[in-house]
């Protein structure tokens, strides 16, 4: 007869190293956001048309590592940290898996690649997903060079040299250690 | 077609196909372990008789209705979903039997899922792939041959308090069994047959074309394209062609199932936007936008477009046509579907057409751009690609 007793509960392997990395980059990208969202007019522009205060949120499922960003009365985004409360956010995007999480948050995955590949579920109303997709993808296109880049967006926004550059710049040094 | 790094597809609805196939609904229900259905549908549905139908079919079946609700209205509505949960519940009902069109089945998605999961207020279920499962049994028979929702994973329900369309989507939404009745579309006149049949081609064309496209959704979109380039012109010229309206009925039951499981695109972006500011019956936009969708998407679908031609001519065109010019050609089929249709039942072929505005050319492309639609579409969809389809469309 099979005994329970020589067969244990395996609970889950941990992952810390991707934890590690995906947290690091959440917060990369909030920063970011929040620096973006005070100069980039590209940014400023789909930001204008998210409604009064909505406050977006992506979580790693089932308790992992989360960035929270709100908008702010002056049109400007806020990073609003690694541990805000979900229920209180308007729309939450989960990532399925920390595969998946790791791929998007390493550029190796676009969002809307990552959301056609299951990678996502979201809570809330995604009435402005369209425009938080398009947000994310300038953001990304400030964090990485352009050869990576015109693999994570459909189409690279249009952007200034200089400006590209110069933002870059600020996003880098004040943006994401300060939140400048 | 290459294989998608990664796909899902989902589709556990029991297709129940024929010219009577109703009288099986009530031996459905029994394998489902259900016996006191609450019945929905519209107004319309209602007048026309066609739950006169439905009800014969529950003859002799030893089965009672719980209640037949047949006051739907066009646009589903939370309030409506939120009440009829109750009388659900009041009723002691065991499973959902929606009649009728998109409306109707979105609304009964949304009763399936508050009576399944709990609670008075649907709007705290929105979202994507977040609703736990299973819900209570629910059957469709849809009386129109283009939405394809007696197939698809997702409902679209109206908040009235904000005017906001609220987004549900989840597997657990898929009915359990859709029945393809012959009779419940043999009422619908030749434009709305035009008009619901170019909608279930667009389904199963942006299908073809999405980002999430993956090879089973393709097979199904395909056969749903056969079958709609073979039918729609001869039943929208003769309404009462029985195996015609079947296989349309059957086109857009497939081509639902396609797209639940790849989406639409572009094309569907600005018929949706169309709708809210010209208020362009979906159909309508379908067709007017269809062959524009298709040509914006050419640099990068050209092959899968290419592919279309087969299914929607057939294979004497396609055969005469060289392999270079196939996409092309299937561009052209679509607007000679579109003229067919146009002289046949007077389907609109252009926004002006339609009765839209030239000033209204700009809302609609600020609209498209943010329509959920365009975030599968393969090419990206800017306000100046907006405006340009829109300006072709306009004729």
């Amino acid at each position: 007869m099979i005994s329970a007793k020589i067969y244990p509960d395996l609970p889950p392997r941990q992952k810390p190293l991707q934890k590690a990395v995906i947290a690091a980059a959440m917060f990369v990208v909030g920063r970011a956001f929040q620096s973006l969202s005070h100069s980039e007019p590209l940014i400023r522009h789909e930001v204008s048309g998210w409604p009064k205060g909505l406050t977006l949120m992506m979580k790693l499922q089932p308790n992992g590592s989360s960035v929270a960003l709100q908008k702010q009365p002056d049109g400007t985004v806020k990073y609003m940290g690694a541990h805000f409360d979900e229920n209180k956010a308007d729309v939450v995007i989960y990532f399925k898996t920390i595969e998946a999480a790791f791929k998007m948050f390493t550029a190796q995955t676009g969002i809307d690649v990552a959301y056609a590949q299951h990678c996502m579920c979201a809570r809330g109303d995604l009435s402005n997903t369209v425009s938080v997709v398009r947000a994310l993808g300038i953001t990304e296109c400030y964090l990485f060079p352009s050869i990576i880049s015109k693999h994570l967006v459909k189409r690279l926004p249009a952007i200034p040299f200089w400006r590209k550059q110069g933002l870059r710049l600020k996003t880098y040094l004040l943006g994401i250690p300060f939140g400048i | 077609m290459m294989l998608p790094p990664y796909y899902e597809f989902a589709f556990p609805v029991k297709i129940i196909s024929g010219h009577t196939a109703l009288n099986n609904l009530p031996v459905e229900l029994r394998l489902a372990n259900v016996e006191r259905p609450l019945i929905i549908t519209d107004p319309g549905v209602a007048r026309a008789g066609l739950i006169t139908v439905v009800l014969d079919a529950f003859a002799e079946s030893g089965i009672t209705i719980g209640a037949l609700y047949d006051q739907v209205p066009p646009e589903s509505s939370t309030l409506v979903v939120n009440e009829l949960a109750g009388l659900y519940r009041e009723k002691a009902c065991d499973c959902l039997v929606a009649v009728g069109g998109g409306s109707v089945i979105d609304t009964a998605k949304g009763i399936n899922i508050l009576v399944s999961q709990g609670g008075d207020d649907v709007r705290h279920y929105r979202g994507a792939e977040v609703l736990p499962g299973p819900l209570r049994p629910m059957f469709v028979a849809p009386t129109t041959s283009g939405t394809g929702s007696e197939a698809t994973n997702s409902a679209v329900i109206a908040d009235p308090e904000t005017g906001v369309k609220m987004l549900f989507v989840s597997e657990n939404l898929i009915p359990r069994a859709a029945i393809l009745d012959t009779r419940m579309t043999l009422t619908l006149p030749p434009k709305l047959t035009a008009a619901t049949g170019m909608d279930a081609l667009t389904h199963a064309m942006e299908a073809c074309l999405s980002i999430q496209k993956n090879p089973v959704s393709d097979a199904f979109a395909q056969q749903a394209i056969r079958l709609i380039g073979a039918n729609l012109r001869a039943v929208t010229a003769n309404p009462q062609e029985k195996n015609g309206r079947l296989a349309l009925a059957n086109a857009s039951l497939l081509a639902g199932a396609a797209f639940s499981n790849s989406m639409v695109g572009c094309v569907h972006s600005m018929g949706h936007a169309t709708g809210a500011v010209a208020h362009v019956p979906h159909g309508i936009a379908m067709n007017i936008f269809l062959p524009f969708g298709l040509a914006f998407n050419l640099p990068k679908r050209e092959a899968e477009i290419a592919e279309m031609l087969l299914p929607l001519a057939g294979a004497e065109i396609y055969a005469a046509t060289p392999a270079a010019q196939r996409a092309q050609k299937t561009i052209e089929e679509v607007h000679r579907l579109k003229q067919d249709l146009y002289e046949i039942s007077g389907l609109p072929r252009t926004l002006k057409e339609a009765g839209v505005s030239a000033d209204q050319m700009e809302h609609i492309a600020k609209l498209a751009i943010n329509d959920g639609s365009a975030m599968m579409n393969p090419t990206e969809l800017g306000l100046e690609d907006a405006l340009k389809l829109a300006r072709e469309a306009f004729g």
